[in-house]
C-alpha cells in the first residue's frame, strides 16, 4: 500500500502541488510567527509577556490561515479522490478491503503533509528572517525555537490529516461497482444536504440565542457577541453548499446570454457545484474575516475621532496620530489575513486544473468547432472570476454582518458602563471594501493562467484520441 | 456530382516521432475530393485513415506536403486562421463525445455559429431540426438524450453552417444497426439532395457502400479506390 501511494504521488505531482502548497503556507505562517518573535524578542531583550502577546496575536491570523487551508486540502483531497474512484473502484474489485483503500489514501495525506512540512519549513524560516533582517533584529543573530517548531511541524501533519480524513474514508467506502460510475449516488447527496441542514440550522439556533443579550445595555455584550458570531460562522461555513449552489446558478443563468464562451464558463461554473461551492467557501471566510476587521476599525476610528473632537476639541495633531494608529492596525490586519486569501486562491488554481484535467476531450471537441485557443483562456478566466467574486461578495455581506455584531456589542458595553445608551455608526470604507473585490477578482485572473495555457496547449487530435 | 475539387491533399506525409521511434502515419498520400460528393475512407487500424482525416480538417498538420479546403491552403495558415476555418467551413462528427455535456441541445447546434459571431440562418435551421426531428428535443442536455439523439444534434452542428465539407470520423461506431441506417441515409440524403460533400471515415463497409466513393488505406497510402456501381435508392 505504501508503494502504491507513492508510485501515485511520483506519478502525478501535479495533481498534489495545490495541496503541498497549501500546507506549506499554513504552516509557514506558523513557523514564520515563531522565528520571527523569537529573533525579535532576543534582540529586543523584550519581556516574556510582551513576546508572546505579539505571537499569540500572530497565530490567531495563522489559524486563520490555517482554517482556510483546511478547506482548500479537504476540498482538494476530495477531488483528487474523486477522479480516482475508477482506480480505487478496481482496486476494490481486485480484492482490497475499505481499510487497505483508507490506509492507501491516507499515507498519501501523510506524505503530502511531510512535503508540506517541508515546503513550511523552509519558508517560515527564510520569510522569519526575513522579517527580522528587515527590522534590523537578525544583527542579534536568528533565533530559532526548535520545539515550537516541531509541535507546529507536527500541527501541520495532522491539519492535513484531519482535512483529508473525510475524503478519505468516502473514498474507502466507495463500493465497487458504484466507484465505475462517475456521479456519487443520489442518496449519498441527499444525506449530506440533510447533515448539513441540521448542523447549520443547530449552530444558527443557539446563534439565535446567543445574540439576544448583545441588543440591550450588557456588560458582557462582546463577549455575547464573540460567542454568537462563532455559531454564525459554524453555519455559514456548513450551509455554505446550500445557498451558494443557487446564487452561483442564478449567476450562471444571468451571464450566460452574454456570449458564447461565457455560456461555457458559466455551465462549467455550476456542473459540479460542490466542488465550486467549496472553492468559494474557502475564499468567502477569508473575506469575511477582512471586512469584519475593515468595518470594525473604520467604524472605531469614526467613533473616537468624533468622542475625542466633542470632548477636547478637533486637534489635528492628535486626529492624525489616530489615524495613523488605526491605518497601521488595518494594513497589519489585512496583510496578516492576506495569506488565507492566497491560500484560498491555490484553491481556486487548483480546482481550475483539475476541471482543466477532466475536461480534456471536451475541450478538444471545443476546438475542433471552432473555440480559439484565447477564448479557451477567457473561459478558464471567466470561471475563476465568477467563482471569486460569488466568494468574495458573500463574504462582504457575512463581514458586514459580524461587523454590525461586534460593534453594537461594544456600543451597549459602554452604554451599560456610562448608564445612557450611545450610538457607534457603522462604517466601511468602501474605496477599500471595492480594491478587495478587485484584489480577489485580479487573483482569480491570475489563477487561471497556469489553467488556461494548460487547457489551450492541448492540440484537437491529441485529446480526441483518448477514449 | 460536380467535378469541383472541394477538398485535397497534396504529397501529405505524416511522421509521428522521431530517430528509431518514428512512424510513418501517411506516406506522401495524395488524394481529392469533388464537391457534392460523398466518400468513404477505409482501412484497418494504424492505417492511417483518422490521420488523413485530421490533416484533412486542418486539425492537424502533415509533417511535410499541402492541403487545400475550398481553395484555401490549410497548411500555409497560422492557428487562429486554422480555428477559423474549421468553424465556417468544416462541420464535425464524431463517433462519441460530440456534444458539450453543459449545453442543451440547441445550443450545441448553433455554437461554431456562435462562436464565428454569427447568427443561424432561422429557415435553415428549421429545416435541418424538422429533417432531424429534433423540434421536441432542443431544451434537453446531452445527458437526456439516446445515443442515436446525440448523434443527430452532432449532424445538425455540422450542417447548420453549411460548411464546404463535413467531416465523419467514425460516426456510426456507437449506434446500434437501426440507428446506423437511418443516421446514413440522413448523410446520404443530404449529399443527393442538398449538394452536401462528405468525407466519412469508418471501418465498416456497410457505411462505406452508401458512399460514391471508398478509398481503401493501408500503411499510410491509398491501396485501392472503389466507386460505387450502381445509385442507391
Amino acid at each position: 500500500m505504501f508503494k502504491l501511494s507513492l508510485r501515485e504521488i511520483r506519478f502525478h505531482p501535479s495533481r498534489y502541488l495545490a495541496t503541498v502548497i497549501a500546507v506549506g503556507l499554513s504552516v509557514g505562517f506558523l513557523v514564520l510567527v515563531s522565528v520571527y518573535t523569537a529573533t525579535e524578542g532576543a534582540a529586543q531583550g523584550m519581556e516574556g509577556i510582551a513576546v508572546d502577546a505579539t505571537k499569540w496575536l500572530l497565530w490567531t491570523f495563522a489559524g486563520i490561515a490555517a482554517l482556510t487551508g483546511i478547506m482548500v486540502i479537504s476540498n482538494t483531497f476530495t477531488i483528487l479522490l474523486t477522479q480516482r474512484q475508477r482506480q480505487l473502484g478496481l482496486l476494490r474489485a481486485i480484492g482490497a478491503t475499505t481499510g487497505q483503500v483508507l490506509l492507501a489514501t491516507g499515507i498519501e495525506a501523510l506524505l503530502i503533509g511531510l512535503i508540506g512540512d517541508l515546503l513550511g519549513l523552509v519558508l517560515g524560516i527564510s520569510l522569519g528572517a526575513a522579517f527580522a533582517g528587515f527590522t534590523g533584529a537578525l544583527a542579534n543573530g536568528l533565533v530559532i525555537g526548535w520545539s515550537e517548531i516541531y509541535l507546529e511541524l507536527f500541527l501541520g501533519l495532522l491539519l492535513t490529516l484531519i482535512a483529508a480524513i473525510a475524503p478519505c474514508l468516502r473514498a474507502a467506502h466507495v463500493a465497487p461497482m458504484a466507484a465505475l460510475q462517475v456521479v456519487p449516488t443520489a442518496t449519498a447527496r441527499k444525506f449530506g444536504v440533510i447533515a448539513r441542514s441540521i448542523v447549520a440550522g443547530l449552530f444558527a439556533l443557539v446563534g439565535i440565542v446567543m445574540v439576544l443579550p448583545v441588543f440591550s445595555f450588557n456588560q458582557n455584550a462582546l463577549l455575547f457577541a464573540v460567542a454568537a458570531s462563532f455559531c454564525f460562522a459554524v453555519t455559514l461555513l456548513v450551509a455554505a453548499p446550500l445557498y451558494l449552489k443557487p446564487i452561483l446558478w442564478l449567476l450562471a443563468k444571468l451571464v450566460s446570454p452574454l456570449s458564447p464562451v461565457v455560456r461555457l464558463a458559466a455551465g462549467n461554473v455550476i456542473r459540479n457545484p460542490r466542488r465550486t461551492t467549496a472553492t468559494a467557501t474557502a475564499l468567502l471566510l477569508a473575506v469575511t474575516i477582512i471586512i469584519t476587521l475593515q468595518v470594525g476599525v473604520t467604524s472605531g476610528r469614526e467613533f473616537v475621532i468624533e468622542e475625542l473632537s466633542k470632548r477636547v476639541g478637533s486637534d489635528p495633531m492628535l486626529i492624525q496620530a489616530i489615524n495613523q494608529a488605526f491605518d497601521a492596525l488595518l494594513i497589519g490586519a489585512t496583510a496578516l489575513t492576506a495569506v488565507a486569501v492566497l491560500i484560498a486562491l491555490v484553491g481556486v488554481a487548483n480546482t481550475l486544473i483539475l476541471s482543466v484535467i477532466e475536461r480534456t476531450r471536451e475541450n478538444a471537441l471545443l476546438r475542433a468547432l471552432g473555440l480559439q485557443t484565447g477564448q479557451l483562456k477567457k473561459m478558464m478566466l471567466i470561471e475563476a472570476l465568477l467563482i471569486a467574486v460569488v466568494g468574495a461578495v458573500v463574504g462582504i455581506l457575512a463581514g458586514l454582518f459580524f461587523a454590525w455584531l461586534g460593534v453594537t456589542a461594544i456600543a451597549n458595553m459602554l452604554a451599560f458602563d456610562l448608564g445612557h445608551g450611545i450610538d457607534i455608526p457603522l462604517r466601511t470604507d468602501w474605496l477599500y471594501t471595492v480594491g478587495l473585490i478587485a484584489a480577489c477578482a485580479l487573483a482569480a485572473a491570475l489563477a487561471s493562467i497556469i489553467p488556461g495555457r494548460r487547457a489551450a496547449k492541448a492540440s484537437p487530435v491529441e485529446a480526441l484520441a483518448v477514449v | 456530382m460536380s467535378e469541383t475539387v472541394i477538398s485535397a491533399g497534396v504529397q501529405v506525409t505524416k511522421v509521428y516521432g522521431v530517430g528509431e521511434a518514428a512512424v510513418v502515419a501517411l506516406d506522401a498520400l495524395s488524394i481529392e475530393f469533388a464537391a457534392g460528393g460523398f466518400y468513404a475512407i477505409m482501412g484497418p487500424s494504424g492505417s492511417g485513415k483518422s490521420t488523413l482525416m485530421h490533416c484533412l480538417a486542418g486539425l492537424d498538420s502533415p509533417t511535410s506536403g499541402q492541403v487545400y479546403l475550398a481553395g484555401i491552403e490549410l497548411t500555409a495558415l497560422p492557428e487562429k486562421e486554422l480555428t477559423k476555418v474549421r468553424r465556417e467551413q468544416i462541420g464535425f462528427i464524431f463517433q462519441s463525445f460530440n456534444l458539450i455535456p453543459t449545453l442543451t441541445a440547441a445550443q450545441n447546434i448553433t455554437l461554431p455559429l456562435e462562436l464565428a459571431g454569427k447568427q443561424p440562418d432561422p429557415a435553415h435551421y428549421a429545416s435541418v431540426i424538422e429533417s432531424l426531428g429534433l423540434g421536441e428535443r432542443l431544451k434537453h442536455l446531452p445527458s437526456q438524450l439516446s445515443g442515436g439523439q446525440q448523434q443527430r444534434v452532432a449532424i445538425a452542428r455540422a450542417l447548420l453552417p453549411r460548411p464546404a465539407v463535413i467531416f465523419a470520423d467514425e460516426p456510426t461506431g456507437a449506434l446500434d444497426s437501426a440507428n446506423s441506417l437511418q443516421l446514413l441515409n440522413y448523410l446520404r440524403t443530404c449529399v443527393t439532395n442538398l449538394g452536401q460533400t462528405i468525407v466519412m471515415v469508418t471501418h465498416d463497409p456497410n457505411a462505406a457502400a452508401f458512399a460514391d466513393r471508398t478509398f481503401h488505406l493501408s500503411d499510410g497510402r491509398i491501396q485501392t479506390v472503389q466507386d460505387r456501381e450502381a445509385p442507391r435508392v
